[in-house]
């Protein structure tokens, strides 16, 4: 029995070793690739991947063309009614154009509009509460006109929330130069010198009379061509903290974009890229606010989409989030639904 | 006067002397009065031979019988010690029938048994041939012992003859003609005979031998005889032709010179019969019968029995009726006892070998690829070349041991083979994950810093040097003759034969016609490689040392060829593999 059992035991042995083994493998990096490029930069250069977004997530844009030797008044739908004096627009050196005009208009009606435009409703740092904004650029022969002095545009538009009613006009300010792609990273919201309210109207549908169907908004009197909006500075009486967003290392400044998208509010906040803590953050987002945490990023040719619920902005304020890969279409889709 | 003067003078005066015989000088020197006395005693007798004594001793059968029976199952106890001095370290505690399992013993004892029965055969039938020697020397010329002598005495010698018997042809005793013929053979004058003792009888022996009647040959053994026995009998001997021959004869072979040829009873022997002749110096043997002394030659080792065995000493009262089967068992009993010990050697174990071992064993194994185009472009070969690299594999088998000797064997089992073979192949654009653990510090208003541990994933993308170990994995059936040699402690052995592919499978990854590298399961089917590579040829040495008594370790180095392609005809390329390595292993002993 013991022989039996020692020659058992070493014919088992000897299958040991036909036991599968691991396999190996040699991984190398490829040197240039956007995702191995895990370093932060100091100042985001003008070819950073972020740019890539605007080209990609920009709204579609309005074009139409007018006569401006007449007052004229462009309906799109009942929600939006964008009306010109005659005379309005001039060209930079102050001549009136002939003829028709073509008007190119991009119009921001909800909080994912602002991500995709890449304005976030921010006023230095101060956070906006906005009912819409407009890109309205008019172009004689390729050359932009500007409004004349004193001229004014009165856009009467719909909004997708309850009208508020303390808007004001506030102006976009571009970068100087304007960049002519990608990421404008000095715009900011500036309140217009007439700090007085935007007029709020409500009236039937047009689809008809007897739908019931009534449209609230916002008649705005603009006094400057491009960027302008209907927004107002949030309750500034409330407490504020800075909120960090922390992503992984492959998830830079210079391929990621960062935004605060407020659920109760139409506000939207672009968490800039801190260097130093490699980390996004922002600044005075009111302690208790209802937020989501959306980031863009773009490496390579891959889009990844983070969120992030924040129910209650508190003594938390580090936000980890993980992107992941999507296509363009879905990231459309999430940003048109917020 | 010098000595050599003298020596002359002395032979020139006596050369030509004659000096008569004193009467009665002979008798003196041939112990006359012994003669005489016995003359007196036995010279009117006559022994009858009882009727039918000659025809149970010429009988062949119940002697044959008895001697079978006597030898059939008789074995030589082997001396104590022997088998330790043949084979000190052995200890044969096998069970089963010793017979089966040494049936080269067994054939021994049967060779050795048929071998006794044989000669017993022979000598009794070369006996009875020559009936009127050898019976007769069966009947009278026993008196070796003492107890016989006096019956030796009853012997009718009439006239100084010796005992004559009487012609075998006849069986009859002696009467009338044979008598006279015996006068005629005793008929040499006394004289005569003695004075030509020492002289080359050569047509003395020829007339006894030729003599219609039998030809008297004592077989009278003197070495066997008794001191006294052979007293008596020499007067008689040397008065009698044939005894007169044999002392003549034997004297001849005293005193012959190296060339000189023996003659005797007619027969010539050659140098090497006359030394072994002088070797036995036994006058007996000279007396032999030319068959006797034929059949010598082959029996040399032998040849001291055998002349001792033909002078069985037998009681003389078989003459009075007494010779009945039981006298010829006793006969043959002293027969037999008056053989040495034949000593059938112990069987040589070498030539059979009925061990049945087990071996276990594992080897590291070098596989040689050979490679030969049949359709792939020369980019797939340097591909496939490039990506391909063979390792070190192994074979794990049992198989069973069987001894046709102690040198040959067979060996066969089953084994399992597995050929290693690098495959590396790169694959682009692959993510690697690594889990991180991220430490920031964040001031969120100066002042107020907050260190955030937080563990993410870090990806990477690149390229990935793959490595696939191959595995071509078969189940073969080894068959292998091998011979061995050595001592018990080590020995060394070659083994040949071939291998028997039973089932053969691979798995890992092979290179398509489109050079992407597209894995090989278990199991499926694939277009490339046969599930049986058929036959392979083995060669290999082993070594193997004792570690106890039924445990053996060795080491076989040897090479494996297959005969076929691994790769179905429909493969780009023909691939086939040469295998060597080690063996080393256990081999157990299964008959303990």
């Amino acid at each position: 029995m013991k022989k039996i059992v020692f020659m058992l035991g070493c014919f088992s042995m000897l299958f040991l070793t036909a036991c599968k083994k691991e396999l190996s493998d040699n991984f190398i990096t490829y040197t240039n690739h956007p995702l191995n490029d895990t370093a932060w930069a100091r100042n985001v250069s003008g070819n950073a991947s972020i740019h890539e977004l605007t080209e990609l997530l920009l709204p579609a844009n309005l074009v139409d063309s007018f006569e401006i030797a007449r007052d004229t008044t462009l309906k799109y739908g009942d929600s939006l009614e964008i009306s010109f004096t005659a005379g309005s627009c001039v060209s930079t050196s102050g001549a009136v154009p002939t003829g028709k005009i073509k008007l190119e208009l991009v119009r921001l009606k909800n909080k994912g509009d602002y991500i995709k435009a890449f304005r976030p409703t921010t006023s230095s740092s101060n956070l906006l509460e906005t009912g819409g904004a407009f890109f309205i650029r008019v172009t004689k022969a390729g050359k932009d006109l500007v409004l004349a002095p004193g001229a004014t545009i009165k856009i009467r538009f719909s909004d997708t929330e309850d009208t508020k009613n303390n808007l004001q006009v506030f102006n976009g300010t571009e970068n100087n130069p304007i960049p002519t792609s990608g990421i404008d990273t000095a715009f900011t919201w500036n309140r217009d010198a007439d700090t007085s309210l935007i007029k709020t109207f409500q009236k039937s549908s047009n689809q008809g009379p007897g739908t019931g169907l009534l449209i609230k908004g916002y008649e705005m009197i603009v006094k400057n061509l491009r960027w302008t909006a209907a927004e107002r500075f949030i309750d500034s009486t409330r407490p504020k903290t800075k909120i960090t967003t922390i992503l992984p290392l492959n998830f830079t400044n210079k391929n990621t974009v960062v935004f605060a998208v407020f659920a109760d509010q139409k506000t939207v906040v672009n968490l800039r890229g801190d260097y130093p803590s490699r980390s996004f953050a922002a600044r005075n987002i009111p302690v208790g606010s209802k937020l989501k945490i959306v980031t863009i990023s773009r490496i390579g040719n891959d889009l990844y989409l983070g969120t992030k619920d924040v129910t209650d902005v508190g003594s938390v304020t580090a936000y980890s989030v993980t992107p992941v890969n999507k296509p363009l279409k879905d990231i459309l889709v999430f940003l048109n639904s917020l | 006067m010098l000595d050599n003067e003298f020596d002359n003078f002395v032979n020139g005066k006596l050369k030509d002397h004659a000096a008569p015989v004193p009467a009665g000088l002979w008798d003196k020197v041939a112990d006359a009065q012994f003669d005489s006395f016995f003359n007196g005693k036995i010279k009117d007798k006559e022994a009858p031979v009882p009727p039918g004594l000659w025809e149970k001793i010429t009988d062949p059968s119940p002697f044959d019988n008895f001697v079978s029976g006597k030898l059939k199952d008789y074995t030589a106890p082997v001396p104590v010690g022997l088998w330790e001095k043949v084979r000190p370290q052995e200890k044969d505690d096998r069970k089963g029938f010793a017979w089966f399992r040494n049936p080269g013993m067994a054939i021994a004892i049967l060779a050795g048994l048929l071998l006794a029965g044989s000669l017993g055969d022979y000598l009794y039938t070369t006996s009875g041939n020559n009936t009127n020697t050898g019976s007769a020397n069966k009947a009278i010329t026993k008196p070796s012992q003492k107890e016989h002598t006096n019956e030796n005495v009853k012997l009718s010698r009439p006239n100084n003859q010796p005992a004559v018997i009487s012609d075998p042809s006849a069986k009859e005793p002696l009467h009338g003609d044979q008598k006279a013929n015996t006068d005629a053979i005793t008929g040499i004058p006394k004289k005569e005979e003695k004075a030509t003792s020492n002289e080359a009888s050569a047509n003395s022996p020829a007339t006894s031998s030729q003599a219609s009647t039998a030809p008297i040959t004592p077989h009278v053994n003197p070495s066997a005889l008794g001191t006294e026995s052979a007293a008596l009998l020499r007067p008689a001997l040397r008065n009698k032709s044939s005894f007169s021959l044999e002392s003549k004869n034997n004297s001849v072979i005293n005193g012959l010179p190296g060339n000189s040829a023996i003659v005797v009873n007619g027969n010539r022997f050659s140098d090497r019969e006359k030394n072994l002749l002088q070797a036995n110096s036994n006058p007996i043997l000279i007396n032999k019968s030319t068959t006797e002394e034929k059949s010598f030659e082959f029996i040399e080792p032998y040849h001291t029995n055998l002349l001792t065995a033909v002078t069985i000493p037998t009681g003389l009262n078989r003459f009075d009726g007494l010779l009945t089967l039981s006298d010829k068992q006793l006969m043959a009993g002293k027969h037999t006892s008056q053989f040495r010990n034949v000593v059938i050697c112990p069987t040589d174990r070498k030539s059979r070998n009925t061990d049945l071992q087990l071996e276990i064993y594992t080897s590291p194994d070098f596989a040689f690829r050979s490679v030969k185009n049949n359709t792939a472009s020369q980019q797939y070969l340097l591909r496939k070349d490039s990506s391909e690299s063979m390792r070190v594999g192994f074979t794990a088998g049992i198989r069973l041991v069987k001894h046709i000797t102690d040198n040959i064997l067979v060996k066969a089992g089953v084994q399992y083979s597995q050929m290693n073979q690098k495959y590396v192949y790169r694959t682009e654009n692959e993510v690697k994950t690594i889990t991180v653990v991220s430490v920031r510090t964040i001031i969120r208003a100066p002042g107020d810093t907050v260190i955030v541990r937080d563990t993410s994933i870090l990806q990477q993308i690149g390229y990935k040097n793959n490595t696939v170990i191959n595995r071509f994995r078969s189940f073969d059936i080894p068959v292998t003759v091998g011979y061995q040699f050595g001592d018990e402690d080590l020995k060394i052995g070659i083994n040949a034969g071939v291998i028997l592919n039973v089932s053969s499978w691979y798995q890992g990854v092979l290179l398509d016609s489109s050079l992407a590298t597209v894995p090989i399961a278990k199991g499926n089917a694939n277009m490339v490689y046969k599930s049986n590579i058929g036959l392979g040829l083995y060669g290999g040495i082993s070594i193997v040392k004792k570690l106890g008594e039924d445990l053996h370790i060795f080491a076989e180095p040897y090479i494996r060829y297959n005969l076929s392609n691994m790769t179905t005809p429909q493969a780009s390329y023909n691939q086939k593999f040469c295998l060597g390595g080690i063996s080393v292993g256990l081999r157990f002993n299964l008959n303990r």
